[in-house]
């Protein structure tokens, strides 16, 4: 299920919220259980079990970990963790990797090994990284093993973040599982949350996306044309991305949970490092955490923190897909940031800031080009075609109708990228006055506004893709 | 804001999806819109199968967005925006000058059955032309109002595809055999020949094709000005607009009613019989299109009181539902054929009977996208 569909507004939150603020507070967790669990049911009945396996297994041995480390027995606490992480990654590679990791055999060696068209499960690649964050902590000393199934369970499977992010680690709330309090202030400020994501995603990605989708599909595309195309795919994953981290925080929020921000303005970054501070900042946390610096990070000398950050980029565009142009843009952002960091910064920091966001965003949007085809191919032809270098036009009719088309939606993408709006809106608010009624009243017609407007986009859904899905 | 304030925003929050989860269980299931001229998806019955392969997921959400309460009005609004952004088209249809609502179908000629269509086509005119006289088979692929009308469509807005198709149709059949429709109605691109807010074309623009074609096959046809034209109708809203769902000029029918009719009967489908070709019930319902013959019908055969020794076969779609009132009065045989819904084996009908003339008669898009062409073959 998706948080931006009629089925999930209209049905599934409806009857979470009642019966969880309904039933007595003991219930809560078992709710949010039983709900989380229909929500990863819904469209693909079966690997709900896989997803309760994930939980029972590291459960388990989450106890067995402390257990051990109690008894002073380390051997047995590392084996029990070397198991979890081998599950884990197991269960990942399997259900995500084996097509690829088959179609590049057949490549590399020439032979015919069939592949086997595994349906991907959805979220599996956000649920198994929480789940080993919780193992690995739980071994490191750095949280307590949950004694209840339920809990972790609910942990695990807690709808809001469970299909897309952002990637919860167990101990940002393992205190809340079992302590938290809901309150007004929390339930409004998640309501309002939740618009600005539902906004983002219904009513800009998915607009914006539209002219991706044109532009992708073009046979010949002139300069323009192919800029324009990279721009709208620019927009429409960071919309769509965020707006979803936007609604899980906020859903989160009216169940009394605080997740971390997983986004933080990436676009208006003045270095590829800064973007990476501002992007999906919970995967960034988690390889920094669980793989950079346990391999040595930057203490060791700079070839191995070469070698560091080699894997980890390559490990993070993996990450995003099993296919070989997600490695190529997760080793392109490595070499990007090895260069700022050897060298490259020193000059740019001497550079006027708007060039600094030009140097950028340059980058980022080449990086999208990368991202978004997974043929080759295919990328070397737009990439092409953005550099004129086979002789395009630099803009046809279709060009300037498109542009002008989209001019508005452009304009809004643009603004909606920065802290522009938040600020204008704080300063009014504050004109206002933060206890006025007035103030109450604008927010209210705000996000109703919003609100209504999506769900007109959603009755008439004819484009309402997650590009998040295939992770 | 204080606690106050907080519990007013949440309860409008709640107010509005618990009251719009209310009214959507509460509202009861449609079965047919006759805005988008389509049966609506119904609540799809619990089975332990349906949810293990989750086509009960699927299905549902389905009939949740088709029975939405007020669906045409949120439709409406989400167009209302977007033409408010600037945006010029809307669900692949083009608002052109002069309120035309033009379809672009984007993609429509670049498929795989685009191209196997103009195979079985051009077989069947090779394979006809042996058994009549070849100048005398004849083929119409009628463009659309996004080729027609293309000076109307937004600025910048360009759309070549559906002329190129045209042209492979063209190159691909026997020398002759397709008669310029294209060149025909362009010359007449001032005047009335499509409907703003409907994907056919207007009555007007298949009386001119219909001359063309009369010419070509040398074929003595009623003058125009032995007609009346009449208008059936000025509020039609066609099936373009129930995809906007936004303020649009209506579209007028009409029907050239001959002052001295040559009588007819036609023969429905072998077994009911009519002295009239127009249904004027339809006038009352939204597909107002259908007042000629009622609609698309797998087989019509038409005798009529001239003896010209001219008779005829048409292998059409909804196109030659306005065109085909003139050669009633032209022909003492027609047998109308849509094979899209005909279950008999076309080269067997064909076989047994004799005619003078063949003439296909397709609206391009629709020929392009028509997955039943197949059986010109059998």
């Amino acid at each position: 299920m998706v948080f931006s569909s009629l089925l999930f507004m209209f049905r599934f939150l409806p009857a979470v919220l009642l019966l969880y603020y309904v039933l007595p507070a003991s219930f809560r967790n078992i709710v949010l259980f039983v709900f989380s669990l229909f929500f990863y049911a819904w469209g693909e009945p079966k690997y709900v079990f896989l997803m309760l396996g994930s939980i029972t297994v590291d459960y388990i041995v989450g106890r067995r970990i402390q257990t051990s480390r109690q008894k002073g027995r380390d051997g047995a606490a590392k084996r029990w963790l070397a198991m979890s992480v081998i599950y884990n990654l197991s269960v990942l590679v399997f259900f995500k990797y084996t097509d690829f990791i088959l179609g590049s055999v057949n490549a590399v060696f020439g032979t015919e090994l069939a592949l086997l068209h595994i349906p991907l499960p959805i979220g599996i690649s956000f649920f198994t990284f929480q789940t080993m964050s919780y193992t690995i902590d739980v071994y490191r000393g750095v949280t307590a093993a949950q004694r209840s199934w339920l809990e972790y369970g609910t942990y695990v499977s807690m709808f809001p973040q469970l299909i897309a992010g952002p990637i919860v680690q167990y101990k940002t709330i393992a205190h809340q599982l079992k302590h938290r309090q809901e309150t007004t202030h929390d339930f409004a400020e998640g309501i309002q949350r939740f618009m600005i994501g539902v906004g983002k995603k219904v009513l800009l990605a998915n607009n914006i996306g539209v002219l991706w989708d044109t532009v992708s599909t073009m046979g010949e595309l002139p300069v323009a044309t192919a800029w324009l195309g990279a721009i709208a795919y620019t927009f429409q994953i960071y919309f769509d991305f965020s707006g979803y981290s936007d609604m899980a925080i906020g859903l989160g929020r009216m169940f009394g949970f605080r997740f971390l921000e997983n986004f933080q303005f990436p676009y208006i970054s003045r270095s590829i490092t800064e973007f990476w501070r501002r992007w999906h900042i919970s995967l960034g946390s988690w390889f920094r955490e669980y793989v950079y610096i346990p391999l040595g990070g930057n203490r060791q000398g700079v070839a191995k923190q070469i070698r560091n950050l080699a894997i980890v980029w390559a490990l993070t565009g993996i990450w995003h897909g099993a296919s070989w142009n997600f490695v190529l843009w997760g080793m392109y952002y490595g070499v990007l940031l090895v260069i700022e960091k050897f060298f490259l910064k020193k000059v740019l920091d001497r550079l006027p800031g708007i060039l600094q966001n030009v140097y950028t965003i340059f980058f980022v949007i080449l990086g999208w080009v990368l991202f978004a085809f997974d043929d080759m191919p295919r990328v070397v032809f737009y990439l092409q075609s953005m550099f004129g270098v086979a002789g395009q036009e630099l803009a046809d009719h279709t060009s300037v109708y498109l542009l002008y088309n989209y001019a508005a939606l452009l304009i809004l993408c643009t603004l909606g990228s920065t802290g522009l709006p938040g600020r204008a809106a704080q300063r009014v608010m504050q004109r206002i006055g933060e206890r006025s009624w007035l103030q109450v009243i604008l927010r209210m017609v705000f996000y109703a506004g919003i609100f209504f407007l999506s769900v007109a986009y959603l009755v008439d859904a004819t484009y309402n893709p997650f590009l998040y899905f295939r992770f | 804001m204080t606690k106050r304030q907080n519990s007013v925003v949440i309860a409008g929050f709640l107010a509005m999806i618990f009251s719009a989860a209310g009214i959507s269980l509460l509202k009861p299931s449609t079965d047919f819109s006759e805005k988008e001229n389509r049966v609506l998806a119904q609540h799809p019955g619990v089975t332990l199968e349906g949810v293990l392969d989750g086509s009960f997921s699927k299905d549902y959400e389905t009939y949740l967005a088709d029975q939405f309460f007020a669906r045409n009005a949120w439709i409406g609004f989400k167009t209302m925006t977007e033409r408010s952004l600037g945006k010029q088209e809307i669900n692949d249809i083009y608002f052109a000058k002069d309120g035309y609502l033009i379809e672009k179908h984007s993609g429509a000629f670049a498929t795989d059955t685009a191209e196997r269509n103009i195979g079985y086509l051009t077989e069947f005119v090779e394979a006809q032309q042996v058994v009549c006289k070849p100048d005398r088979v004849k083929v119409m692929i009628v463009p659309n109002a996004v080729e027609i009308l293309k000076d109307k469509l937004p600025p910048y807005a360009e759309n070549t595809e559906e002329a190129k198709y045209l042209d492979r149709i063209a190159d691909a059949l026997p020398p002759d055999s397709m008669i310029d429709v294209q060149e025909v109605l362009s010359e007449h691109k001032e005047e009335e020949i499509y409907y703003r807010t409907d994907h056919h074309w207007k009555t007007l623009g298949a009386r001119y094709a219909y001359e063309a074609w009369a010419e070509e096959i040398g074929l003595d046809i009623m003058p125009t000005e032995d007609y009346e034209i009449e208008t059936l109708t000025t509020e039609f809203f066609g099936t373009i607009e129930a995809k906007v769902n936004c303020r649009v000029q209506s579209d007028s029918i009409e029907r050239y009613r001959p002052k001295q009719e040559v009588p007819y009967t036609l023969t429905y489908n072998h077994h009911e019989t009519r002295e009239d070709l127009y249904d004027l019930s339809y006038l009352e319902s939204r597909d107002k299109y259908a007042v000629f013959f009622g609609g698309n019908q797998p087989l019509i055969e038409a005798r009529t009181a001239s003896a010209n020794d001219r008779r005829l076969v048409v292998i059409k779609d909804s196109y030659a539902n306005c065109f085909l009132p003139f050669a009633i009065q032209d022909f003492e045989k027609i047998d109308i054929i849509d094979i899209r819904y005909f279950n008999e084996s076309l080269k067997e009908y064909l076989a047994n009977e004799d005619y003078t003339d063949v003439l296909v008669l397709y609206n391009a898009s629709g020929f392009a996208g028509d997955t039943a062409l197949a059986r010109l073959e059998h």
